[in-house]
């Protein structure tokens, strides 16, 4: 009854999508496995990487995805140095109250610079693209593709393999404690919050040549990318980015099933039966209290 | 359970005092609107009290009892679009549609309620946030119904019967109206049992049901009359405006509502009326500055900036909110809030007795084991107290005492093994109920004190168990409410009189020493008239006076007739007051006898020297 071509285009497509939402849980997991906090606007953060590339329309795709990294870099710098570095000792609620505010504040500034509607990147490799079963796979999912690869490895490598990285945890586990033997904890968010920008922002930017990328977006994009961070136990770095495609899977296929209207409620009540069934939070660490 | 039925003059002073506010607040109402004059500022003004009602519904359920809810724009637009619907689409009376979508609400953070409020923190967040988004799609998502992006348009003006609240001036004196019931609702409840029960719950969730609060419900029903705070604000909002549309409830709208609770301060009712009116001047500000700095197209995108950078900047600058203020003015006045009552070095007040007769056996443990994976903390346990004695459990460090309090009082489930407590079997029942129903009382070894409360407030939440007023009865005054109370008053008061901290009952909880934050906590334990009392270490970092008082303290304890089970490291304490000795070593029994026999047992000895007799096989 199903149409395979029409499948194996869906499949495609969702796989590419969950990669990007992969990557973005895995921006997720990167601040919270260092700061202890979830940068709710990670998706924004990353979306004005996207726009700073589309705005550089004449230059050349490396300048643009250079644009996107630095531009990622330097905005999730000031939301730290502005939001999270004066409230340091402040509450996890006023942190991630504080986090949402700044949050609509670049939001809004988005808006005011790039408008409301969609917006779209050109290709980065020019050519067609490859038909499998009759659907195609567009050459920018290579970008995706590698991107995904890319962040997956470095993370695993940095957090897994070297001593910097088993360091840096350690912040978030207790902060006091990391000071105590060394660690420069107040230099370590900030560039785990840094790279979490530059890991969205790249993930959306190789994403934007396939599907139009707006201002409101970024909110969707940080709720998928969080589902996919607490799917893969909010820690770790592989089974994030499987849970990103996993969702992404979920996603395109309901539609086959699902009206187009119910697909996102759909993947909303994922989020809740997902958070419900883990009642402690992340990774089996004792959730925190407000 | 109840308390005596004796007539009580506060009760009388409770309810005048309301009535005058209500008179109060009419008059100022009236004499605003006459004041306020054009419709421009009437309409602010009209704003102003949705913004309040908004706020309040925040302070309910975020500033009280401490969860983080991004939904309450979806329960404002339950009460819009519910209003909407049924007055356009079917011809209700306003009054109904609008009791109707208040229930709606209700009706759905209740269901809802129980089971996301048991994530915490970005869980809970991010679960809200959720919820928020699946209302705006579903209304997206069924245009036949809600008029979809467009809305829908065609709202009658508010009317009860035939009286139609259709000028602008009418409009302000409803929304005022419904604002001061509001918010004398919620100052009742902040100074109710349950207020107490939701800052209890707000500061330590374990803490508060070892009192006998069940922490799901409270936090549910304080959910539930916060989301019929913000849909009875919608149903005004929609009847204002003559339409409804999703945008004014979006995510969005709720972080602008958390700003508006966050601009007044948190968890003030007052404040949620500054931050309520401040809103909205500063909206109408907003509105007329932003064009100028963005262009006239960039109103939205402006306005949202302001709000967000707002937020951020009050957080750092003034976390407290504008409501904090008053208390700086008051302290330039240097009058200082609390007041000490007489020093009283010894209890002057007897320890109400205990209604168990001395000798009968309150607790019993039978083959209690529990295990974390595979280390054994606690294996084949058998307790036994009995009123009127003291079993003091004692051991090295990580011997499993702390286990063994938590789980007989239900903090941890047991892995096997039966509890029960004056002959009924517990084993099953969630620690809310062993401390509520079965008069089980407990201490811990940091005290859960809740810090933003004054002291009596503190020993007031023992009494929690002997009360039975809910919500409702917090929030619209009873006589058997006032009764009830200051029934509650009295025995948290002379808790405190008999610990000794009769003198300090208007402190604010923070400024007390750790060795009288044990006291205090122990004054809770003794209001909550226990059947049994576990105590976690209490001497643990007292100093040598402090511990000589509460030895002296809990002789009387036990004098009144308390079976108390002691977990102590003290060996000076332990010898002053155990009747009995258990010894645990790495969760295992090697001793239960008299004191005098525990001092010369080899086991004992060995567990305590170190040296390893051959017998003890561990």
């Amino acid at each position: 009854m199903l149409d395979t071509q029409f499948l194996t285009q869906v499949v495609i497509t969702s796989i590419l999508a969950g990669v990007v939402y992969g990557s973005v849980g895995l921006a997720f997991v990167t601040v919270y496995r260092v700061a202890s906090v979830i940068n709710f606007p990670q998706a924004d953060l990353g979306l004005v990487g996207a726009f700073v590339a589309i705005s550089l329309s004449t230059a050349s795709n490396m300048m643009q995805l250079l644009g996107a990294i630095l531009a990622s870099a330097a905005v999730s710098a000031v939301m730290f140095m502005g939001v999270l570095y004066p409230l340091r000792r402040a509450s996890l609620l006023v942190q991630t109250i504080a986090l949402l505010g700044g949050g609509i504040g670049l939001q809004s500034l988005m808006q005011l610079q790039y408008g409301t509607g969609p917006q779209i990147l050109t290709q980065f490799t020019a050519g067609n693209p490859i038909m499998i079963n009759g659907a195609a796979f567009p050459l920018q999912g290579f970008w995706i593709l590698a991107w995904g690869v890319i962040v997956v490895t470095g993370l695993h490598a940095f957090f897994e393999w070297t001593k910097l990285g088993r360091a840096v945890q350690a912040c978030a586990i207790d902060r006091y404690a990391a000071g105590l033997v060394g660690i420069p904890v107040g230099l370590m968010t900030f560039v785990a919050f840094v790279l979490g920008g530059v890991i969205s922002g790249v993930a959306i930017t190789v994403q934007a040549p396939l599907s139009y990328v707006t201002v409101a977006s970024g909110l969707a994009l940080s709720l998928k990318g969080f589902i996919a961070a607490v799917m893969g136990g909010g820690e770790r770095i592989i089974p994030t980015m499987g849970a990103g495609v996993l969702l992404g899977l979920l996603e395109g296929l309901v539609i086959v099933w699902l009206p187009v209207s119910l697909q996102q409620i759909f993947v909303l009540l994922c989020l809740l039966a997902i958070l419900m069934f883990r009642p402690t939070g992340l990774g089996g660490r004792t959730a925190h209290g407000i | 359970m109840a308390f005596d039925s004796k007539p009580v003059p506060s009760s009388y002073r409770g309810a005048l005092r309301g009535m005058l506010w209500l008179v109060g607040w009419i008059v100022m109402m009236f004499a605003a609107a006459n004041l306020l004059g054009t419709s421009y500022r009437l309409t602010i003004g009209a704003n102003a009290a949705i913004a309040v009602l908004l706020a309040l519904s925040v302070v309910i359920v975020t500033g009280f009892a401490g969860q983080f809810s991004l939904a309450s724009a979806a329960f404002y637009g339950i009460g819009a679009y519910g209003s909407g619907i049924l007055t356009t689409s079917y011809g209700w009376p306003p009054l109904a549609a609008a009791v109707v979508a208040a229930f709606t609400a209700g009706s759905v953070a209740l269901m809802v309620g129980r089971p996301i409020l048991r994530l915490s923190g970005h869980f809970l967040a991010m679960g809200t946030l959720a919820l928020n988004e699946i209302f705006i799609l579903l209304i997206v998502g069924f245009p036949d119904f809600t008029g979809g992006n467009d809305g829908k348009g065609g709202v009658p003006s508010f009317s009860v019967w035939n009286y139609d609240f259709a000028s602008l001036q009418q409009q302000l004196y409803l929304a005022w109206s419904v604002v001061g019931v509001a918010l004398y609702l919620t100052l009742r409840l902040q100074y109710s049992r349950m207020g107490r029960a939701l800052a209890f719950i707000r500061s330590d969730e374990t803490g508060s049901a070892a009192v006998g609060i069940d922490p799901g419900k409270a936090k549910a029903m304080a959910f539930t009359i916060s989301a019929v705070f913000a849909s009875v604000a919608g149903s005004l909002y929609a009847h204002f405006l003559g339409l409804v549309s999703p945008e004014p409830f979006n995510v969005m709208a709720s972080v602008q509502i958390l700003v508006i609770a966050v601009l007044g301060g948190i968890a003030s009712p007052w404040g949620a009326v500054v931050g309520g009116i401040t809103y909205a001047l500063l909206h109408e500000l907003i509105v007329f500055a932003v064009p100028r700095f963005f262009g006239a197209a960039a109103v939205g995108a402006g306005s949202q900036f302001v709000v967000g950078m707002l937020l951020v900047v009050l957080l750092i600058v003034r976390p407290q909110g504008l409501a904090s203020f008053a208390q700086l003015v008051r302290g330039w006045f240097g009058r200082s809030d609390s007041k000490d009552g007489e020093q009283d070095l010894v209890p002057s007040t007897q320890i109400s007795l205990c209604n168990t007769p001395a000798g009968t056996n309150v607790l019993k443990a039978v083959d209690l084991s529990r295990s974390f994976g595979g280390v054994h903390a606690l294996s084949n346990c058998n307790i036994d107290v009995s009123a009127g004695e003291i079993l003091a459990v004692i051991g090295p460090n990580g011997a499993g005492k702390t286990t063994l309090v938590h789980v007989l009082s239900g903090a941890l489930s047991p892995s096997s093994g039966e509890i029960s407590i004056l002959g009924s079997n517990v084993t099953r029942q969630p620690a809310h109920l062993r401390a509520g129903r079965f008069g089980l009382a407990r201490s811990f070894q940091t005290p859960k004190i809740v810090t933003g409360l004054s002291v009596k407030s503190n020993a007031a939440l023992g009494a929690h168990r002997l009360g039975a007023m809910g919500f409702f009865g917090a929030m619209v005054p009873t006589r058997a409410g006032f009764r009830e109370e200051s029934a509650i008053d009295e025995a948290a008061l002379q808790a405190l009189r008999a610990v000794g901290l009769g003198w300090a009952f208007e402190r604010h909880a923070d400024e007390l020493s750790l060795g009288h934050r044990r006291l205090l906590e122990i004054g809770r334990v003794i209001s909550q008239k226990p059947t049994v009392i576990l105590l976690d270490e209490p001497a643990a970092g007292l100093t040598r006076v402090e511990k000589e008082e509460l030895v002296k303290l809990l002789v009387l304890v036990r004098k009144a007739g308390y079976g108390i089970l002691l977990v102590e490291h003290d060996m000076d304490v332990i010898m002053a007051l155990a009747d009995r000795i258990h010894v645990l070593v790495f969760g295992k029994t090697i001793f239960c006898g008299s004191p005098a026999d525990a001092r010369s047992d080899a086991n004992v000895i060995a567990a305590y020297l170190g040296t390893k007799p051959k017998e003890l096989a561990l």
